[in-house]
């Protein structure tokens, strides 16, 4: 089944898990300590700025080892490029295999590259040549690929483009069955995607199999978000306007337009509230994110107010939100707190201090309008807007 | 936490009744959200003063600009007479902020002293043509700021002043687009500056001056200097040569620092700036010696050789590294 020694990712994951327990304080230093000694995982999961640099040279190899093959085996006709893409994506899967066989990369950065360029030669090759309704049938590929390579090397990202994928094959499927079908596409993919999401729900909950975990947690976040999204007024009309050539204008309505405002309106919110019911994060971010795409397709259709007095108004509820939750939840209430329970306290402000650098290094001089002349040290040649 | 896990593992008497009962119990703590109420926070601070600042800015006519110029001013002292009256005292140690809106307090104070500063040179030329003034006052207001009150993000903003006065523009992700490395100029101003930031972390460091400033002074420098350095191998191409030597030479100075640190950052980034500089080197030495196809064989075989022998450096000292981590 997968191409991991199964106890190395169990050993992994009860190392994770009492590495959660002894930051939360569940567990003393020796109990932990003792658990790692008998839970050895011969996985090779770098650092993350590790893994970064890892996946740059990746892709640095794959692209000149490509460049390299297309010398060596020149050919300028489609025939060569298809099979260049697929002995690439050949010889990739290889090095996959045996990375993971011989030296158990895990999220190294090398592995995820390498799935990815497997699944990309492979669709590339089926672009090459044209012919008719050649993206069905890529997206038809790409949700098995995908599918085999998550199952292979449990991988969360693949399982999500393998949702994605699939998805997309069943809506330019459906789209095929006449006007009827046309019509009633919204309320199909919305139905698949609640019905995706409650049985992984269920499987989440029941299944022993840890390792997949994080692949059945991924669809379920993309399967909320799809079942926004196809309920979404602007998806539906602009989506509908450029595939069945409908010719509408900004304020001409599609039938059903009000169904369309509600689910636009009220799924946001009904994620948050259920994710506050349920102490469920996942949900909580997933509609504070939707609330905000909410505001963008209602600003779209009727811009009432100016940019900048939306964007003070927004301000001004988004601090006086959080002023009173951090008030509010100062005690713990209802299964909440503001308290940094995170051990990551001390990256997440290192980080925070580039984003401040980032966004507001030269925001000041520039909300007024304000420039200084090029050359702040006495002609010393700057370019920057300083 | 997965309480089937831990219920396997009492039963292999890896944890006890007590531990397991902790783990059940801490099902039931209450969950943290601090981080997205934080995040919530900053994008309304963002969105505010952004907003404001266009408001201001399409109004300037009706509003005037001596009413703008006094109300920023009076924002600016308000927020930096809130700290004072907030803050602890100065200490060499790290301070922690007394209380969460105090941080946010703090910054936009910078922010409108930065934006009162930059309105009064457009409006009444304070500065005249001494335009390095109008970077350089706030700036030291910004240094002082950041050490007084124990802040990272007003320190970033102060060196991105600093680098600003210099001629240099170090927003992170505009260093490259909005500076003319090909310009001997700049390069030099990029070498001095970030050798100097450099120091000032080691010095942070040694000198137990806000230590954890060191780690924000040497990222800023380190960027910087590998950059000019770089910059500099391109543009002076005739003697390319010896500032390869000279950038072999801080890399691995930095590469030894990472090590001795731990630092898995520093050593990624050092190795990456080198790899550029080699790379550069390799491919002008091979089309030197000649320009057919074999150089191109060769250039291509260089680099997948030289992806795949980095690739194991990094799984090398990844090891290494992580033997010194603590749990």
């Amino acid at each position: 089944m997968t191409a991991y020694n199964t106890s190395d990712l169990y050993n992994k994951y009860v190392q994770e898990q009492s590495s959660g327990a002894f930051h939360a304080e569940c567990i003393n230093g020796e109990t932990y300590e003792h658990i790692l000694q008998q839970h050895v995982s011969n996985l090779y999961i770098p650092n993350y700025f590790i893994r970064i640099g890892s996946a740059l040279l990746t892709i640095i190899c794959i692209l000149f080892s490509g460049l390299l093959l297309g010398l060596i085996l020149i050919s300028s006709d489609e025939a060569g490029f298809i099979g260049l893409c697929i002995f690439m994506a050949g010889l990739c899967y290889a090095a996959l295999e045996l990375l993971i066989k011989r030296k158990g990369y895990y999220n190294a950065g090398v592995d995820n590259i390498l799935l990815l360029s497997v699944l990309t030669l492979l669709i590339s090759a089926l672009f090459i040549l044209d012919f008719s309704e050649q993206f069905t049938v890529a997206c038809f590929f790409s949700t098995f690929i995908c599918l085999w390579l998550c199952r292979r090397f449990t991988d969360s990202f693949m399982a999500m483009l393998s949702y994605l994928s699939g998805f997309m094959f069943l809506f330019l499927l459906y789209i095929k069955f006449g006007t009827f079908a046309k019509a009633t596409a919204p309320f199909m993919l919305m139905a698949i995607s609640a019905t995706v999401f409650f049985v992984l729900k269920r499987t989440y909950r029941k299944t022993d199999n840890v390792f997949y975990k994080p692949s059945l947690k991924a669809i379920m976040l993309f399967a909320l978000i799809t079942f926004y999204v196809c309920g979404n007024y602007f998806v539906v009309k602009e989506l509908s306007n450029q595939m069945f050539d409908l010719q509408l204008g900004l304020h001409d309505t599609i039938p059903m337009a009000w169904l369309f405002w509600i689910f636009t309106a009220v799924i946001p919110p009904a994620y948050i509230f259920y994710g506050i019911k349920n102490k469920d994060l996942l949900f909580i971010r997933t509609g504070l994110l939707l609330i905000a795409v909410t505001i963008f397709t209602v600003r779209y259709y009727y811009s009432v107010l100016d940019v900048e007095v939306a964007m003070v108004i927004a301000g001004v509820i988004l601090i006086a939100i959080s002023y009173t939750l951090i008030r509010y939840l100062k005690t713990p209430r209802h299964g909440f707190t503001f308290a940094n329970t995170g051990y990551a306290a001390k990256d997440m402000l290192n980080a925070e201090a580039l984003i401040i650098a980032q966004t507001f290094g030269e925001k000041a001089t520039v909300d007024s309008g304000v420039q200084f002349g090029g050359g702040s040290s006495g002609g010393g040649g700057a370019t920057g807007s300083f | 936490m997965d309480v089937k896990l831990f219920e396997k593992l009492f039963q292999q008497q890896l944890i006890s009744e007590t531990d397991l009962e902790k783990i059940t119990l801490q099902q039931q703590a209450p969950v943290s959200v601090h981080w997205d109420v934080r995040t919530l926070l900053y994008l309304g601070i963002v969105l505010l003063t952004t907003g404001l600042g266009i408001v201001v800015y399409k109004n300037i006519d009706t509003i005037g600009h001596d009413i703008i110029i006094i109300v920023i001013a009076i924002a600016c002292l308000g927020c930096f007479a809130y700290c004072l009256k907030k803050s602890k005292r100065y200490s060499n140690k790290k301070i922690e902020s007394p209380n969460i809106w105090f941080d946010y307090v703090l910054l936009m104070g910078c922010l409108l002293l930065l934006t009162f500063v930059a309105y009064i040179q457009y409006q009444y030329n304070v500065f005249g043509n001494r335009l390095g003034m109008a970077t350089f006052i706030p700036m030291v207001i910004l240094f002082v700021t950041a050490y007084y009150f124990d802040h990272l993000g007003v320190l970033s903003l102060a060196i991105t002043n600093l680098a600003a006065w210099a001629g240099i523009s170090a927003t992170p992700l505009k260093i490259l687009e909005e500076n003319n490395f090909n310009n001997d100029q700049i390069i030099y101003t990029g070498l001095v500056l970030g050798l100097g930031l450099v120091a000032i972390s080691f010095l942070s460091k040694n000198r137990n001056i806000k230590e954890h400033f060191a780690f924000t002074y040497k990222n800023f420098g380190a960027h910087l200097l590998f950059i000019s350095c770089l910059a500099a191998m391109f543009y002076f191409e005739n003697i390319y040569l010896i500032w390869f030597v000279i950038l072999a030479g801080i890399s691995f100075f930095f590469f030894k620092n990472a090590l001795k640190e731990n630092s898995f950052y520093f050593l990624v980034i050092t190795l990456l700036y080198a790899y550029i500089g080699l790379s550069y080197a390799v491919i002008e030495l091979l089309f030197l010696a000649g320009d057919g196809i074999g150089a191109v064989y060769l250039g291509l075989i260089y680099f997948i050789a030289s992806g795949i022998g980095l690739i194991r450096m990094f799984i090398h000292y990844n090891k290494i590294l992580k033997k010194n981590d603590s749990i």
